[in-house]
């Protein structure tokens, strides 16, 4: 690799840093300058097109009036429309409980540092967790290396890792969301399946459908989900 | 409690897309007001659209993609011009230093709307060049070059306003 292969690459998409192009550093000291200025405009980048969302804009979206009608309320009566003539109700409730599959793999995506903890979660913690969805531990579950609230889930919930003899799966805990039924998603390159809980939604996200299907079923045996 | 499928369904959308969909809309029209009006905008078609979503992990893209075309309708509609001069204050938002922030912020005000498009689309959403080309209506090769062009531009624009050149150490 050649300086301007390494700078047309660099420029486009700092983040992308291949061996080729690692080797070149090593032997370039004008590319390894530019690519830690390249770091260095990426974090300010980052930071500066994070502009200040209006507070409550969210409320606002769902209940602004629009032509006399509330916006919602017309929302909600094209649902009951809808699901009044019975058309695609199951379709609908699925491809939502796919889009919230999917944004917890989004979700676990976006903090990979999660997968660098170390150590062991006191049970007490993990047992305090596990009740905000109406559950306790029936079985050990396994190592839980990670767990903390997480303000990027939206609608609110608690981010896990476990280590179970299946391998190791983040394990959200959604007390917000009503889903009656199980549901799998892969995308990314990670699944994901949802099963409800007493209160509220568990979301398992793995590398393979094989590792979540048998962590679903271990948490299944190992908590208490009867309603 | 929320319902997924039902009316909950389409609130969690706006909930999980409409502070990111904001900032992008930001810094399409470079106005408080009128980003909100485009995200408004975005979910009443997207709503109106919804069978059209096939794929659920497309959904941002898809999102995205509705915000776009209406703010060229928008814009098409209202004859708005284009806010130049000096972007709003941002004092209030969260940087350890402001001042320093403002100046890339500035800066990416500055930038060409075909190169600082492609660029937050990269940055806000970590989108690749492909994705970013399906929304733009552009080829991933297009994409990248305005890519390159857009981070070179920024380059020259942080460097001219730090003539002693150390913030950044561009």
């Amino acid at each position: 690799m050649n300086c301007i292969e390494f700078r047309r690459i660099a420029l486009a998409n700092p983040g992308l840093l291949d061996a080729n192009m690692r080797r070149h550093l090593e032997s370039c000291p004008a590319c390894a300058g530019l690519s830690v200025d390249l770091e260095a405009l990426e974090a300010e980048l980052r930071q500066a097109v994070q502009v200040p969302v209006p507070e409550g804009l969210a409320e606002r979206l769902l209940v602004r009036r629009g032509g006399g009608t509330k916006w919602f309320t017309r929302v909600a009566a094209a649902a009951v429309l809808v699901l009044g003539l019975g058309f695609g109700l199951v379709y609908q409730q699925e491809r939502a409980a796919q889009m919230l599959a999917s944004e917890m793999i989004e979700h676990v995506l976006s903090e990979p540092e999660v997968f660098d903890v170390q150590g062991e979660v006191p049970p007490a913690r993990v047992m305090t967790a596990l009740a905000s969805v109406g559950t306790s531990p029936q079985a050990d579950i396994g190592r839980v290396s990670f767990l903390d609230n997480c303000k990027g889930l939206d609608p609110g919930g608690t981010h896990m890792l476990v280590h179970t003899a299946f391998g190791r799966a983040a394990v959200l805990l959604l007390p917000n969301v009503e889903y009656r039924r199980s549901t799998r998603v892969s995308v990314q390159g990670l699944s994901a399946a949802l099963f409800p809980a007493p209160q509220g939604v568990i979301a398992i996200v793995a590398d393979s459908p094989d590792i979540v299907a048998r962590v679903e079923g271990h948490l299944q045996r190992s908590l208490r989900l009867r309603i | 409690m929320l319902a997924i499928g039902k009316r909950a369904g389409f609130e969690r959308l706006v909930r999980a897309y409409s502070g990111d969909l904001y900032r992008f809309a930001y810094w399409l029209c470079r106005d408080r007001m009128t980003a909100e009006d485009l995200v408004q905008e975005t979910f009443e078609r997207a709503w109106k659209g919804r069978a059209g979503l096939r794929d659920p992990s497309v959904v941002k893209t898809w999102l995205v993609t509705i915000l776009r075309n209406e703010h060229a309708r928008l814009y098409a509609r209202r004859r708005l011009e284009r806010v130049e001069g000096e972007p709003e204050d941002w004092a209030e938002a969260v940087d350890p230093d402001p001042g320093q922030a403002l100046d890339v912020r500035e800066a990416l005000h500055e930038l060409p709307e075909g190169l600082r498009e492609p660029l937050v689309l990269q940055v806000l959403y970590g989108m690749s060049g492909s994705e970013i080309g399906e929304v733009m209506g552009l080829s991933e090769g297009n994409v990248m070059t305005r890519l390159t062009r857009a981070r070179q531009g920024m380059r020259r624009l942080l460097h001219s306003s730090n003539p002693l050149g150390k913030a950044k150490g561009l």
